[in-house]
């Protein structure tokens, strides 16, 4: 018999709480949309990103200058660097959903998170050679990633050097360029040495000249551990994601690792915010075994392998 | 009976507040009408006729601070939308984060004196004009910017596109031509 007296009671709960909860979602709605308008204080807009990415890449390209796109062969190799972010973001999109699982590496707050979700790329990644021996990479806020010359001779098939292009991928995915960007800003650091010779006179080219170089003399530093971990971490699921051997970014990091040993690479001077390289190794082979990664079968397989193999040697070697 | 009297009802209606915050917390509302944040190279700014990431056929493209109108529904990271395409209606669908409510203004972010203030920061506008106003205050800058602008043309001319402009539907059938070549999908 009570129960027959508590339903409806129940039922008018349940309508009232309905209209009072539209009314009161009515008033968050209004409070998130203006949430939304002050998170446009510290965040750019695609096409500014954009804008960002090219002075600081035409800072990369002043120090390392980039292959020219004049015949064939590198044609070919900047399509084929191309298709292969493209197809490593779209295929690893649902590890950038889950990205509160990277691990606890940088920091990031709510909102950050949430730019991270809704990141939006003006013209989308472009990648680019450069023209040079050194061992290096970099990812720029707005999207533009930069290979070396000498990074590519050091991978030994297609998937090393997917290894490299999603662990570049992932500082423009996770929106590491645009952190150190907002962290410059808060700090008011616009300006540096290099800065300073480049650029001389006032106004708002100048200091957006300033602002360009400083973000890339941080780059040539390496982003900070964190974020390499986290970049390990994003890339090594996205390679699993794509299809590719995960195992394949501890092969690359075990071949930098290598290369730093026989060359007596200074690490103050070497991308000096990178973390040891030995622990990033561990904390990949830990994330592989922790969760199970692995290539897809279908793509591991030794026609699969050959296919992917022959293309890469018929493009850089 | 005795299971009703046990029944977590208070947890229940929470649940069901919590759906209704969800559907009216929405960003999008029908008919709303949003803009296009992405220029008309970016690989996103197309309408698709469905989610399929791989299987979907392009519709139409957008353009930068292209108006679209909301309609009713959403798929994961997708939305469906109507808007005018050369000057046809359409309808498709585009990802959620390729749009914004406002279109894109121009002010400058950078003040004059150099000092960061928050009203300047407020504003949008590192584009063209900065750029071209920061060109002109170093040899350097302006030497090397040239080599961006050789590059971003000569990676455009390989997606079959012309050297300001890529063409996003080239890009993505190239995509998923080495994703398929490299026996990576399907």
């Amino acid at each position: 018999m009570k129960i027959k007296v508590r339903k409806p009671r129940f039922m008018s709960v349940l309508l009232v709480a309905c209209l009072a909860g539209c009314s009161l979602l009515n008033k968050v709605a209004e409070s998130v949309n203006a949430l939304e308008e002050m998170k446009v204080v510290d965040n750019l807009e695609p096409s500014e990103q954009y804008y960002l990415g090219r002075g600081v890449s035409a800072v990369i390209v002043d120090r390392y200058k980039p292959i020219e796109i004049k015949d064939q062969r590198s044609e070919r190799q900047i399509q084929y660097l191309n298709e292969m972010s493209g197809f490593i973001e779209i295929a690893a999109k649902d590890v950038t959903r889950s990205a509160r699982k990277l691990g606890d590496y940088t920091d990031r707050s709510f909102d950050e998170q949430e730019r991270v979700y809704n990141l939006a790329l003006y013209k989308g990644i472009q990648v680019g050679v450069l023209d040079s021996d050194e061992v290096a990479a970099y990812a720029t806020p707005g999207g533009f990633l930069w290979i070396s010359r000498g990074l590519i001779n050091m991978c030994n098939n297609e998937d090393e050097l997917a290894a490299v292009v999603a662990h570049e991928t992932a500082h423009i995915i996770l929106d590491h360029g645009m952190a150190n960007y907002r962290r410059a800003h808060k700090q008011s650091i616009i300006t540096s040495t290099l800065s300073e010779t480049w650029f001389s006179g006032s106004g708002v080219g100048a200091n957006f000249g300033r602002l360009c170089v400083t973000l890339s003399e941080d780059l040539f530093n390496g982003y900070n551990p964190g974020q390499e971990f986290e970049a390990d971490n994003w890339g090594t699921r996205a390679l699993a994601a794509s299809g590719y051997a995960p195992d394949a970014m501890v092969a690359m990091l075990k071949r930098i690792e290598q290369h730093e040993k026989d060359h007596k690479v200074d690490p103050e001077a070497y991308l000096a915010h990178h973390p040891p390289i030995g622990e990033r190794i561990k904390a990949v082979q830990d994330l592989i075994k922790q969760e199970n990664l692995k290539g897809n079968t279908g793509t591991m397989t030794p026609d699969a392998i050959q296919a992917r193999n022959k293309r890469f040697e018929a493009a850089f070697k | 009976m005795e299971w009703r009297k046990k029944f977590p009802w208070r947890r229940l209606l929470a649940l069901l507040l919590v759906a209704l915050a969800l559907t009216f917390a929405s960003t999008f509302v029908q008919g709303e009408t949003m803009y296009v944040k992405v220029n008309s190279s970016s690989p996103d700014a197309v309408i698709q006729s469905s989610t399929d990431e791989w299987d979907a056929e392009l519709v139409g493209k957008l353009i930068q601070n292209q108006p679209v109108e909301m309609l009713d529904k959403t798929d994961g990271e997708y939305v469906k939308i109507r808007a005018t395409v050369e000057g046809k209606e359409v309808e498709g669908w585009v990802k959620k984060i390729i749009l914004q409510k406002k279109p894109l203004e121009n002010q400058p972010r950078v003040s004059e004196s150099g000092a960061v203030d928050t009203a300047s920061f407020a504003g949008n506008g590192y584009n063209e004009a900065v750029e071209s106003d920061m060109k002109k205050n170093s040899d350097e800058m302006q030497k090397a910017l040239a080599q961006v602008d050789q590059f971003e043309a000569g990676r455009n001319r390989v997606f079959g596109g012309d050297p300001k402009e890529p063409d996003p539907a080239a890009q993505r059938t190239q995509v998923k031509k080495f994703a398929k070549d490299g026996k990576l999908i399907q």
